[in-house]
């Protein structure tokens, strides 16, 4: 059974973010959250890992509710990368990375030679063995980046959340990250669910989407099948043509911003 | 790596070597100069001589327990640095060490005050036996009360500071009047005491730390990793199987442990925990075992040092280790505060 | 902005500010009814009564509205020139750096009491100075205002123990002093210090207008002409002063300059001509009463007012901060 939601309410202190959301994560398939800003990505994100305990509802993996799990039973399962996450000073990409080894070690520590060799085969799979005793800070955005999927991977859990991967990044890294997803996701069967800002990336890298807007769900499905143009109009108000590519992969290309005024006309008027 | 290994032996036999003639000087040096025979004599023959007397009975248990005293403040200091992720935490900014100071003093005014109390600190073994429980239970209090008020679970570092800040101002404010209270004939003991200082300390006061010594230590062992961990974004710690909220409140407790039950023998000593782990951070940037280690050395070797100077710079007077620590650690603190943003 | 609700409440605020005085008047070891005060005044009463009233009491109670309104104000201004809501004398370390200079020339050349204030001044100034220059880097965040206010302390502390304990026959009478209290002051400390508490006091009410200007935007105040930077150089100055002449008068006595302007904050917007003296009128009854608590006869001896202020204020000040973080203040 996969990670899924339902009926679920979310929101920090007394004030709600999300109403009543109900989705099943496929396994094994990649997941993209779009929407505007505050639309409630990263609060769902965080619900999917366990860090916040839904109001109403419930999220459940493999059939129990995550409050049930243990924190180190599903550390696992499930592994995140928030979208700012910070590098102790000074420290190097391998002890970073061995840090995802942390569920699989006494409390003492203590590294078997498995762990030795999980930490080796994820640095080696995110392109950073060489990287290993330089530090952190001093990489670049898209090599920290990588260090930090390298982590996550080393966790070797069955889900990857990342809250906005390539926000960050310049569009040469942007792309060789999704890539590197994609490659984790065939090659590993890695689930991963992330949230995304551009369309067109979340259209080609993904299986399925969800397009989000203000603590609800739109609508779900392929990404030929969630994006259209109307929901492009009432989610981000913007007027935007969609051209279907190959393997059925939808392209956006922006005409131009709506003003509130139009947008009723435009949505009577698109089909 | 070879290399850093190497590095790091050099590091660790300079600084053994630098406590241990730390050491040795302490011994010498004091009110009275000693030779080197005199010392040696003492350390093998006990009792004798009035220069045994004084070395064995007086400077050794002093010197020695101003390294333990050093290696709890520094200690503790790290340990609140990384779980604030603020280089300008430590037990005296946060308000532990004036909860602990405040609580050891109500014990020992109660217990000067109280007709039932059994004579003053600088007498009463059985008080003193009990300071530490007290500053503890004061230190724990304290720690918790900033913790819930700078929001518990959803505190940020930069609350903690503030709401530490604002606790060891009124905890400050409550000691000196209670002691004010207590009448001006113990005024010196008492403005030594709160400064920090290890004036008349003996093996008792050594025996009476040496247990809570070993339990912080073994405690840090125990903490390593999560503290190692918690380094990371909350999110991230969580997803890695720690309990954050959990282990957040047990190494607060233990920084507290460390840094309250060396305010009970020695009295509120600042800033050691703020400046060392900076130095030891700059030694060893990568490792935080290394980092652990080399704090807890350069710790003993400061309070050690700043004892030692404090007993000879205007004997015989003395100053309290507490004002030079002061002294020395301000303007480094300042210097941090200009650099961080 | 004076809502009707705000009225009921300065009324009410000042009703209190009024009667604070005469039970002050009243309470002690020697209890005096409302009847024996009129008595007092009018006709000679008792002769110990009399004692007790002229003087003890009045000057105390002088002692203590001085203090207090000086310290409430010098919070009020410091809070509004540096738009810091945590800036008060004593968490910037003025109130440390004016103990410390009084201490350090008393233990070194046993001056006189009539230099104290001048001393407390200048440590004062040198200590709030260093504070906010440390503290500036791109304008006065509250946080490095505190640490830096922390440490400046700390060291104005250090220095002071140190100095302390070679004092000796002194210490004692100092130590008392610095856990803050107005007990055995008379008419003597007044004379010497209230001309440095009243004056800075009068003249930062007078130039009330040139303050509400500095609570504006920079930009504001010098398009309305006035020389920013000089006027809250001299806001500054007045503060220091006001507090040094507290200091002297009372000790280092916390919180009322960090918790009087949360106070009258609540009654009237800072921008009102009037805000600046409602601070001194809520500083002095605050200081006032805590004063009666101290003299209560509880224990055996009078409590230092440091400590009932302490008591009084940490409360408020942890109410304070726990509502700033829930509004996202900090």
């Amino acid at each position: 059974m996969s990670l899924m939601l339902e009926q679920v309410q979310l929101g920090y202190g007394g004030s709600t973010i999300i109403e009543d959301i109900s989705v099943v994560i496929p396994d094994k398939k990649i997941t993209t959250l779009i929407g505007p800003n505050g639309c409630g990505k990263s609060t769902l994100l965080k619900s999917l890992a366990g860090l916040l305990k839904p109001m109403k509802g419930s999220v459940s993996l493999k059939g129990k509710a995550l409050e049930q799990w243990s924190r180190k039973a599903l550390a696992f399962e499930v592994a995140m990368l928030p979208q700012k996450p910070t590098a102790p000073e000074g420290i190097c990409v391998k002890a970073l990375v061995e840090y995802g080894r942390f569920p699989y070690q006494g409390i003492l520590g203590g590294q078997s030679q498995n762990d030795k060799d999980v930490v080796a085969w994820a640095m080696a799979q995110t392109g950073i063995s060489e990287l290993a005793e330089r530090s952190v800070n001093a990489l670049s955005g898209g090599q920290q980046q990588r260090v930090w999927i390298a982590m996550a991977i080393a966790q070797q859990s069955r889900i990857l959340l990342l809250d906005e991967p390539t926000t960050f990044l310049d569009w040469g890294h942007q792309l060789e990250v999704l890539e590197l997803l994609t490659k984790l996701n065939l090659e590993q069967e890695l689930t991963v669910v992330m949230s995304l800002h551009d369309l067109n990336q979340a259209a080609q890298f993904s299986d399925h989407i969800l397009v989000m807007e203000q603590g609800g769900l739109i609508t779900e499905g392929s990404p030929a099948d969630a994006i259209s143009p109307k929901i492009l109009a009432n989610v981000f108000n913007v007027d935007a043509d969609v051209e279907i590519r190959g393997n059925n992969r939808p392209y956006f290309l922006a005409r131009g911003s709506i003003q509130a005024a139009d947008q009723n006309l435009l949505a009577g008027v698109t089909p | 790596m070879r290399l850093n290994i190497h590095r790091y032996k050099v590091i660790y036999g300079l600084l053994i070597l630098a406590i241990a003639s730390g050491l040795v000087c302490s011994l010498i040096y004091g009110a009275a100069t000693l030779s080197l025979d005199q010392v040696v004599h003492a350390m093998f023959s006990q009792g004798g001589e009035h220069s045994d007397r004084v070395v064995w009975n007086m400077r050794l248990p002093r010197a020695v327990l101003a390294c333990l005293v050093g290696l709890h403040f520094a200690l503790s200091g790290l340990i609140l640095q990384t779980l604030t992720r603020n280089p300008l935490a430590d037990a005296g900014i946060m308000g532990i060490n004036a909860g602990a100071g405040l609580a050891a003093i109500s014990v020992v005014v109660g217990a000067a005050l109280l007709p039932f109390g059994s004579g003053i600190y600088s007498q009463g073994g059985q008080v003193l036996t009990w300071l530490p429980i007290a500053a503890l239970t004061g230190g724990c209090i304290t720690a918790i009360l900033v913790y819930l008020v700078s929001g518990a679970g959803q505190m940020t570092p930069l609350r903690l500071i503030l709401t530490g800040v604002i606790f060891a101002a009124v905890f400050n404010a409550l000691a000196t009047g209670l002691l004010a209270l207590w009448g001006q004939a113990h005024t010196e003991t008492v403005v030594a005491w709160l400064a920090g200082s290890l004036h008349g300390r003996n093996w008792l006061h050594l025996w009476i730390l040496l247990p809570w010594t070993v339990l912080g230590l073994i405690g840090v062992v125990f903490c390593l990793r999560p503290l190692e961990l918690i380094r990371l974004h909350d999110d991230q710690v969580q997803c890695l199987g720690v309990n954050i909220r959990f282990w957040r409140l047990v190494v607060v407790l233990l920084a507290t442990l460390l840094a309250s039950s060396a305010v009970a023998v020695a009295g509120p000593i600042g800033f050691v925990g703020l400046i060392v782990p900076h130095i030891a951070r700059k030694i060893a940037p990568v490792s935080f075992k290394q980092q652990l280690m080399l704090t807890g050395g350069i710790g003993a070797l400061l309070v050690m040092t700043a004892d030692l100077v404090g007993r000879v710079s205007v004997a015989p007077f003395e100053l309290p280790v507490g004002i030079l620590c002061a002294l020395l650690g301000v303007p480094a603190f300042l210097y941090l505060l200009r650099k961080n943003p | 902005m004076i809502t009707v609700h705000n009225k009921k409440r300065a009324l009410f605020i000042v009703t209190l500010s009024a009667l604070i005085p005469v039970l002050s008047l009243m309470v002690g070891v020697e209890f005096l009814t409302p009847l024996d005060l009129w008595q007092l005044i009018t006709q000679e009463g008792d002769r110990v009564q009399r004692i007790v009233f002229w003087e003890l009491r009045l000057p105390r109670i002088l002692i203590a509205c001085f203090v207090g309104a000086a310290l409430a104000t010098a919070g009020g201004v410091m809070q509004g020139i540096t738009r810091n809501a945590l800036a008060s004398p004593d968490l910037t370390g003025v109130v440390a750096g004016s103990s410390c200079m009084i201490v350090i020339l008393t233990s070194l050349f046993s001056i006189d009491a009539q230099w104290f204030p001048l001393a407390g001044i200048s440590g004062g100034l040198i200590a709030g100075a260093l504070t906010f220059a440390l503290a500036w880097k791109n304008g006065l965040m509250p946080l490095r205002v505190i640490l830096a206010g922390v440490a400046i302390s700390s060291v104005c502390i250090a220095s002071m123990t140190g100095f302390l304990i070679f004092s000796g026959a002194e210490a004692g009478d100092l130590f008392f002093w610095l856990a803050g209290g107005i007990a055995g002051r008379g008419w003597m400390q007044l004379e010497q210090t209230f001309a440095w508490v009243l004056i800075p006091l009068f003249l930062s009410i007078l130039l009330t207008q040139r303050f509400r200007v500095l609570l504006l935007d920079d930009a504001i105040g010098q398009s309305l002409g006035i020389a920013v930077s000089l006027w809250r150089l001299i806001f500054m100055l007045l503060a220091v002063i006001m507090t040094a002449g507290a200091v002297t008068l009372a000790g280092p006595v916390g919180f009322v300059g960090l918790v009087v302007p949360h106070i009258t904050r609540k009654l009237l917007p800072e921008q009102s001509v009037l805000w600046l003296p409602l601070n001194a009128l809520v500083g002095s009854g605050l200081l006032l009463g805590a004063d009666i608590l101290a003299r209560l006869p509880i224990l055996a001896q009078e409590i230092p007012l440091g400590v009932v202020m302490s008591l009084i204020g940490a409360p408020w000040l942890l109410w304070l901060l726990k509502r700033q973080y829930r509004t996202g203040g900090v």
